[in-house]
């Protein structure tokens, strides 16, 4: 069943990624982190514990976040077009690339810590958004 | 041998007779009523396994550790019984609040759960054919090269320190036993990015080595901790960061991300140790800003050095991006200063008037 | 304050001139003419990726290392190009190949590097529970975790204590000397973990033990530390740990022991092959050697501590009982032979037989009447 991005329908498709691949999940190792994708208006939480997405919703504000990643609808939907067109984000894609300079993709954050959590995980983040291509995705 | 023992115990009958006693079946077994507190710890969270907090609990978890560690120099386990006649080993790191922070456990676990090895987790192929341009490629081999260095040395500094401290902390001589690993990981995986296919190392960067002499030769733990973990893995983590994005293979982004993960976690580590530390001892904060002035100076010389500046233009694509990346780098770097309890350094910092430097701003 | 650099960078007009250069596009790149070799590398076995044999070549190489690289003191890759009038010198102390190296040591490092576990979630800690075990034998079983837990951290101090004086041109020896520092980590971790699992926690610290301990730690140098701790000490642990294996009381404990001897096995070998390098290159360090094993075996005779054996000794025979006493005092006995046996049998392998008929060991044995049994093994 196809689903539309950006959407809770996406994100709760990609939680069942990391059970489903879990095997490639164990072994980038331990994830500990709550953080937030904002695109347009819309704020959406995602936790991981251990090696596994434990839930996403949709979140009223960042207070209980590491660090949120920000950036416009259509830099998102860029992104996902090269995930699905070439089986994960290519170099120019990936989340690192995107959000480096901080013009584009911007990581924000309250705190040190929480910022430094998006680069402690970064392998495990960018398998999460890349499992999209093993989705039917409409943009 | 510098220790003698007291006895030739060779030549001692007591000895003899001990072990003809014990072969003979004639056991002590008053051994077995020498019994500790009771644990049967358990995973908490079954999925993350038996983790150093699960069983950091009770007598044998750190919260009762003093201050000041006068009760155990021997290697004795922290929670074992503790007979007389055990020797001191000698150590000189013995204050809970010169080592502690509250993360190294956890740090720990996730590193040896984020493992990966250079030989066969790179994909080392991908730089076959690689659309880097001749000079490119040998910013990016002189970057590795500096890499290395860093590597080598960092893995130095904790073990230089690792052996001199109570193992009454041991969570964080664990932590510093996976620093020498991640370390030496670092400079393996960047030796080989350097040499593989026609590959070549650069110059060695006299300026880097005074700053990784100057972390090095630190007087004191601390003070080595927030100029290694705090802030030359800032940049360190950054650099991997600026590698992988700017990156054009998979090789290459696989190395950046690596490189921005392990080194995250020595700068998590020192932020929080750094903190700990002037909560414990506010009267500290003056010593380590102190050591972090001179050190940062370092830093300035290597930043500048044409072994690191001039390949980071060519990798950044141009000097002003380069410049933009220090920027970046030192906002970073002063903001965990601030969260580590250092204050704001930016306007004291050697590091502000060397980016002013960047901008054109001779002041 | 101990090293601060050479130049002070607030107010450095070269520093200043040199980025308003590089900003207008003049660049040095000095180091694009670095003069380096440029061999080609390349994986020989893409099962095994990318090794440090794979860049065994040239000046990168460690088969062409000299006995005493002179020159580089810095940080300088082996390789890199450096001017040794114009380097940070690091001091390092062990600036001698024969001070440091082993043979093979880079399989060994690739090795480690390749079989790395995890005490928190390779061991299965739930399912303790699942085989009940008599108190006596638990508790026999904590003081067995409490020695563990109490000596291999050894393996991680004295290594550590001398890895960052040696030359930065010996690093596959560094690398693995970190490798075994995590690996001895990551052992007194599980043996901790346990005891701190099967519900009676940690017992008594050992004072004989703790006294090789510091031996080994205060060797005089790194060669003769490590024979005493990699060939003797490592040597005797690894076959507790087999012997551990056969006894253990439990799949999970078995378990625990198959992990950690891959790795003892692995710093036993370097330990070996480091003495070979020495008995090859240096032979006029035996004496020295020598001196050091003599009080090595002095203290480790020592350690026939009543705790240690005895609880090896109701493990094995499986109790306390006359019968099961007996059963466990044959099983020990046989391991604390096989311990001198495997010892004797390294250093042969090592070029170092010599050291035999000088060990405290073989008299000791005859005294005990095991002698024989010893000797017919060799």
């Amino acid at each position: 069943m196809a689903v539309r991005f950006p959407s809770l329908d996406f994100f709760k498709a990609l939680q069942q990624r990391t059970i489903d691949d879990k095997a490639r999940f164990e072994k980038l190792g331990y994830c500990d982190t709550s953080f937030g994708v904002r695109i347009g208006a819309q704020l959406y939480a995602i936790s991981f514990e251990v090696y596994e997405c434990m839930g996403v919703r949709l979140a009223p504000d960042a207070s209980d976040l590491d660090f949120v990643l920000e950036a416009p609808p259509e830099l998102w939907r860029e992104m996902v077009a090269s995930i699905l067109a070439n089986k994960g984000a290519d170099a120019a894609h990936s989340l690192n690339t995107l959000s480096h300079v901080g013009d584009r993709m911007k990581l924000v954050s309250h705190d040190a810590e929480g910022n430094d959590k998006f680069y402690r995980f970064m392998a495990s983040l960018q398998e999460f958004f890349d499992q999209a291509h093993h989705l039917e995705v409409t943009l | 041998m510098s220790y003698i023992a007291p006895k030739d115990y060779a030549a001692d009958p007591e000895i003899v007779a001990k072990i003809l006693r014990t072969v003979s079946g004639q056991l002590e077994l008053d051994w077995m009523k020498r019994v500790g507190e009771p644990a049967a710890f358990r995973p908490s969270q079954p999925s993350r396994g038996l983790t150093l907090d699960d069983i950091n609990q009770g007598g044998y978890g750190p919260d009762k550790l003093p201050e000041v560690i006068r009760h155990n120099f021997s290697m004795a386990p922290r929670g074992a019984l503790l007979p007389p006649g055990l020797p001191s080993l000698g150590y000189r790191v013995n204050r809970k609040s010169d080592v502690w922070a509250d993360v190294a456990p956890q740090l720990f676990e996730e590193a040896k759960s984020r493992r990966w090895a250079p030989a066969r987790d790179v994909p080392w192929a991908a730089l076959d054919g690689s659309s880097h341009d001749a000079n490119r490629e040998l910013a990016l081999r002189q970057l590795a090269t500096s890499l290395i260095s860093i590597g080598l040395v960092s893995c130095d500094v904790a073990a230089s320190w690792e052996w001199r401290m109570n193992q009454e902390f041991h969570e964080i001589k664990y932590l510093l036993c996976a620093q020498m690993f991640d370390a030496a990981r670092i400079a393996e995986a960047f030796r080989k990015r350097a040499l593989f296919g026609e590959g070549s190392l650069g110059v060695d960067s006299r300026a880097l080595g005074e700053l990784l002499k100057s972390i090095f030769l630190s007087d004191t733990y601390p003070e080595a901790s927030a100029a290694m973990n705090l802030m030359l893995f800032s940049w360190v983590q950054a650099l991997g960061r600026h590698w992988a994005a700017t990156a054009s293979n998979a090789a290459d982004v696989y190395l950046g991300t690596q490189l921005a993960q392990d080194a995250t976690r020595f700068v998590t580590y020192g932020v929080d140790h750094v903190r700990s530390h002037l909560h414990s001892r506010p009267l500290q904060a003056e010593a380590l800003s102190d050591h972090l002035d001179m050190c940062e100076n370092a830093l300035v010389g290597a930043l500048g050095a044409p072994e690191m500046i001039e390949p980071l233009v060519f990798v950044s694509g141009g000097f002003e991006p380069a410049a933009a990346f220090y920027a970046r780098t030192a906002d970073e770097y002063f903001r965990r200063c601030d969260a580590a309890g250092l204050g704001d350094r930016r306007d004291a910092s050697v590091l502000s008037s060397f980016l002013r430097m960047l901008q054109g701003d001779s002041r | 304050m101990s090293y601060y650099g050479s130049a002070d960078y607030r107010y450095n007009d070269d520093l200043a001139l040199r980025m308003r250069d590089i900003k207008k596009g003049n660049l040095d790149l000095g180091w694009m003419k670095s003069g380096t070799e440029s061999l080609k590398f390349a994986t020989e076995n893409k099962k095994r990726g990318l090794t440090y044999m794979d860049l065994n070549h040239g000046s990168y190489g460690y088969d062409d290392l000299p006995e005493l690289p002179r020159g580089p003191r810095g940080a300088a890759p082996r390789g890199a190009a450096f001017d040794a009038n114009n380097q940070a010198d690091l001091e390092p102390e062990l600036n001698r190949k024969t001070d440091v190296w082993a043979y093979k040591v880079a399989s060994f490092t690739e090795e480690a590097m390749s079989r790395q576990w995890d005490a928190t979630t390779d061991v299965p800690w739930n399912d303790l529970e699942k085989y009940p075990r008599t108190d006596e034998i638990e508790i026999a079983f904590a003081q067995l975790c409490t020695f563990f837990t109490e000596v291999e951290l050894i393996a991680t101090d004295l290594p550590a204590k001398w890895l960052w004086r040696m030359n930065n041109q010996f690093s596959e020896v560094k690398h693995f000397i970190a490798t075994q520092a995590m690996d001895e980590a990551r052992h007194a971790e599980v043996f901790r973990k346990r005891a701190l699992a099967g519900g009676v926690g940690l017992m008594e610290a050992l004072p004989q033990t703790e006294h090789s301990l510091k031996a080994i730690l205060d060797g005089d140098t790194y060669s003769e530390a490590s024979a005493f701790m990699h060939l003797l000490a490592e040597g005797n642990v690894l076959t507790m740990f087999r012997f551990s294996e056969f006894i253990s009381p439990t799949p999970v404990d078995k378990r625990i022991f198959q992990l950690v001897m891959q790795d003892e096995a692995r710093h036993v070998s370097y330990g070996m092959q480091h003495l070979k390098w020495i008995m090859d290159h240096a032979p006029e360090q035996k004496e020295q050697l020598h001196r050091a094993l003599d009080e090595g075996e002095n203290v480790t005779i020592n350690q026939f501590d009543a705790a240690l054996t005895e609880c090896m000794i109701v493990l094995a025979g499986k109790g306390t009982k006359p019968a099961q006493i007996a059963e466990g005092v044959k099983i020990v006995g046989n391991m604390q032979a096989k311990q001198i046996t495997e010892y004797f049998h390294r250093l042969e392998r090592a070029g170092f037989a010599e050291r035999i008929a000088r060990s405290k060991f073989t008299p000791m044995m005859a005294d005990l009447g095991i002698g024989q049994g010893v000797k017919a093994a060799l």
